[in-house]
């Protein structure tokens, strides 16, 4: 008795489902077209709220300028392992061009442009190039030279910063941050020469909640001024503005996912340069190379201020980006020292995008080191 | 009328017979009913699904290339189970696995021709985990430390000591000082067959998961184990010593889910880099679950597992769903095991309402 009626439970539910299908939305295969098909591979999920969230916002801006001639297509978490089997499936698909979008989509990426030459592969953020695979990436040290410019207007000379991953990339950020702030206190009258002025802790991943929010009460509990993210996710500054603290976004607007103390957010804009790669491939214009583009191609933006940042800080913010937005990036132009007072970059000269790229020192007035 | 739970007095006949096909079932059912809600027809997507699963040679060989370190860890899992023993530290052994491979690879036999490089390398991976299982299993014989706690919590260690190695001392001196090691040589890189990723890994696992199945059911030694995993109180006065085999069994389970941890990088990675440690260990316990414990059957649900993860990346580029879709197919296909089980021991019993009454009544003093 009791198996049957076991039995009939399940019938029922099943009945139901059936139900569901019959009535569940019809498939929506599109009839051919000669639309140029464009498709991406993302780290994480397009509600990140960080990296993932600005290539997805890349995307929207893509579809709203191109929409009615390409076709988009997007993988979420792609992780290593995987990277190479979505890549491949992708160019089987007949999918024009192909975008991965972080580090360790680099190789895979490459291997998949190997078999594929007649497809155009893009990577954000590596070094590797083909006949067929470019690289891009955007100045985010623009931005955030710009917020440490800013922080030291305000005269903020004790920051914390909770750093992502010690390799060049945020390294850099923190350097151009530094190099911002002590300008910008100098300026403001501090004298903050030989200062630590901005203190580092090191996550070790690009986005880790968890410890983001821990780290940011550590440095608001150590009396740090201000909080600086780096971190993919908002948490760092939201657990500052809990602490009353006022925090820097970086990547997305963090003032718009809950951290409302953000004063300012460097915001990473990959809209423009996918439109531009995918106009080049359907124009057949379209040349391998290494992409590396700051505000003077608006591909890094900044936020509102928030309401308590100063008028005549904001001025003198948005004229220091007039300049970056022209071209004239002297943001690591020397004398530039290190922590041990090592001369670093001469004065006269600039340090090349090699060296930026490459970058593995930290500036004076950055106190912290670089993980070995 | 009041309905209640039982337990049932009697098992069911043959609960293996119908108990996978019922959770399948059920996965499948309430897989349909969440891709409706989504607004595509089920029918389209599990189509698409198929497709990427099986639609060709290279697809298929994709699902074997996700399922083979399944197959080791859920071996890993499934042996240590036998035993009542619970290996939730997979992923640390597999990371484990992972360094002592590609160190091996990389720093000690880095221009022994392939011969011998890989089954150095291949050595290195089992060694490296079943030094990490060991712990776990030394805690439990000897201080009765809970190796659950204990397996689970030397993931984490081992994964953040992995990340050391790939930002500091082991870093790719050309890499731009990005994370990750070079890559190790083509000698040291296990073979690869018909053009596609599938790799000497798959025969590892299935070897593997035949020497542990008849080891389990044919020697005096896998008597032993499934003895104490049935009553250990037993097993003592039968003076089975169980200190020795708890060490054995958790060494054992390691050193497989080091060997997953070596096939990756061995096979897929060529280097120890960020997205190694992706949850393979405790996929491993959901594969070793489904397969009820049976080592032949483990292969087989890797399989299936593999064939939801790559067929579900296709509902994310043909029909473009969210990403989660896949991890909610799977996890409704545990449930649905989960539901199977209870079907399985328990029971519905209809009762009048005055003999539900009186029947707790009977507890009153």
């Amino acid at each position: 008795m009791n198996r049957k009626r076991t039995f009939a439970v399940s019938l029922v539910l099943m009945i139901a489902c059936a139900g569901l299908i019959l009535t569940g939305g019809a498939s929506n295969a599109d009839a051919a077209s000669p639309k140029l098909k464009v498709a991406f591979a993302l780290l994480w999920t397009i509600d990140d709220q960080g990296w993932t969230t600005a290539h997805y916002h890349g995307i929207e801006y893509l579809k709203e300028k191109l929409g009615d001639k390409i076709e988009v297509s997007y993988t979420e978490k792609v992780l290593a392992a995987d990277a190479e089997r979505v890549f491949r499936n992708y160019a089987q698909q007949g999918y024009d061009i192909i975008f991965g979008t972080t580090f360790e989509h680099m190789d895979p990426l490459l291997n998949v442009a190997k078999d594929y030459p007649d497809i155009v592969f893009e990577h954000c953020s590596g070094f590797k190039t083909a006949p067929n695979m470019g690289n891009y990436f955007a100045r985010m040290y623009q931005g955030e030279y710009l917020a440490g410019y800013m922080a030291g207007l305000m005269g903020f000379h004790n920051v914390g910063t909770v750093a992502t991953n010690p390799i060049p990339e945020p390294i850099r950020g923190i350097n151009a941050f530094t190099i911002g702030l002590l300008k910008g206190l100098k300026e403001a009258g501090h004298d903050a020469k030989g200062d630590k002025v901005n203190t580092i802790v090191w996550l070790k991943a690009w986005r880790d909640p968890i410890n983001e929010t821990t780290l940011a009460e550590t440095l608001v509990a150590r009396k740090h001024d201000l909080i600086r993210q780096m971190a993919d996710t908002p948490d760092s500054s939201v657990a500052a503005c809990a602490a009353g603290v006022p925090a820097i976004g970086y990547g997305e607007d963090a003032a718009r996912y809950g951290a409302d103390c953000a004063l300012v957010s460097s915001i990473w804009n990959w809209g423009p340069i996918y439109v531009d790669k995918v106009q080049q491939v359907m124009e057949g214009t379209w040349k391998t190379g290494e992409y590396w583009g700051g505000f003077d191609r608006n591909n890094i933006v900044l936020s509102d201020f928030h309401a308590s940042v100063p008028e005549a800080v904001r001025e003198k913010v948005l004229a220091e980006k007039k300049k970056l937005e022209a071209g004239e990036d002297d943001i690591f132009a020397g004398p530039l020292y290190d922590q041990q007072g090592k001369l670093m970059v001469p004065e006269g000269q600039k340090a090349s995008d090699k060296d930026l790229l490459t970058m593995r020192w930290l500036v004076k007035g950055v106190s912290g080191s670089i993980p070995q | 009328m009041i309905w209640r739970i039982e337990k049932r007095t009697a098992a069911l006949a043959r609960p293996h017979a119908w108990l996978f096909p019922v959770s399948l079932a059920f996965a499948v059912a309430a897989g349909a009913c969440i891709f409706s809600a989504l607004g595509v027809s089920p029918l389209a997507a599990y189509g698409t699904m198929a497709r990427g699963a099986f639609g060709s040679f290279y697809h298929f060989s994709e699902v074997v290339v996700r399922a083979i370190p399944l197959m080791l860890t859920g071996l890993a899992v499934a042996v240590a189970a036998t035993m009542l023993l619970w290996n939730i530290g997979c992923e640390g052994q597999l990371v484990w696995g992972g360094i002592f491979a590609a160190g091996t690879g990389l720093y000690l036999i880095p221009h022994l021709p392939p011969f011998l490089a890989i089954p150095a390398v291949i050595a290195a991976g089992a060694a490296g985990g079943l030094l990490w299982g060991l712990i776990p299993g030394l805690l439990r014989a000897y201080l009765a430390v809970n190796e659950i706690l204990s397996s689970l919590l030397l993931n984490y260690i081992a994964i953040i000591f992995m990340e050391h190695l790939y930002f500091g001392p082991w870093r790719n001196p050309e890499g731009f000082g990005f994370p990750g090691t070079a890559q190790i040589g083509e000698a040291a890189r296990i073979p690869h067959w018909f053009g596609t990723r599938i790799h000497l890994g798959l025969v590892l696992a299935l070897v593997m998961a035949a020497l542990v199945f008849a080891a389990l059911r044919y020697t005096r030694w896998g008597y032993q184990v499934r003895a104490i995993g049935l009553n250990p109180q037993a097993a003592r006065y039968a003076g089975f010593r169980i200190r020795g085999q708890i060490v054995f069994i958790m060494g054992l389970s390691g050193a497989l889910a080091g060997l997953a941890g070596m096939a990756e990088v061995s096979g897929i990675h060529f280097r120890l880099q960020q997205g190694l440690a992706v949850g393979y260990g405790y996929d491993g316990i959901i594969v070793a679950w489904l397969a009820r414990l049976n080592p032949l059957a483990v292969p087989l649900v890797a399989l299936l597992l593999g064939a939801l993860i790559v067929g579900g990346e296709q509902l994310q580029s043909v029909l473009h769903l969210p990403a989660s879709i896949s991890m909610v197919l799977e996890a409704v296909l545990l449930f649905g095991l989960l539901l199977s089980e209870s079907l399985a021991r328990y029971r519905l019993v209809r009762r009048a309402a005055g003999e539900e009454t009186s029947a707790a009544g009977k507890g009153l003093p």
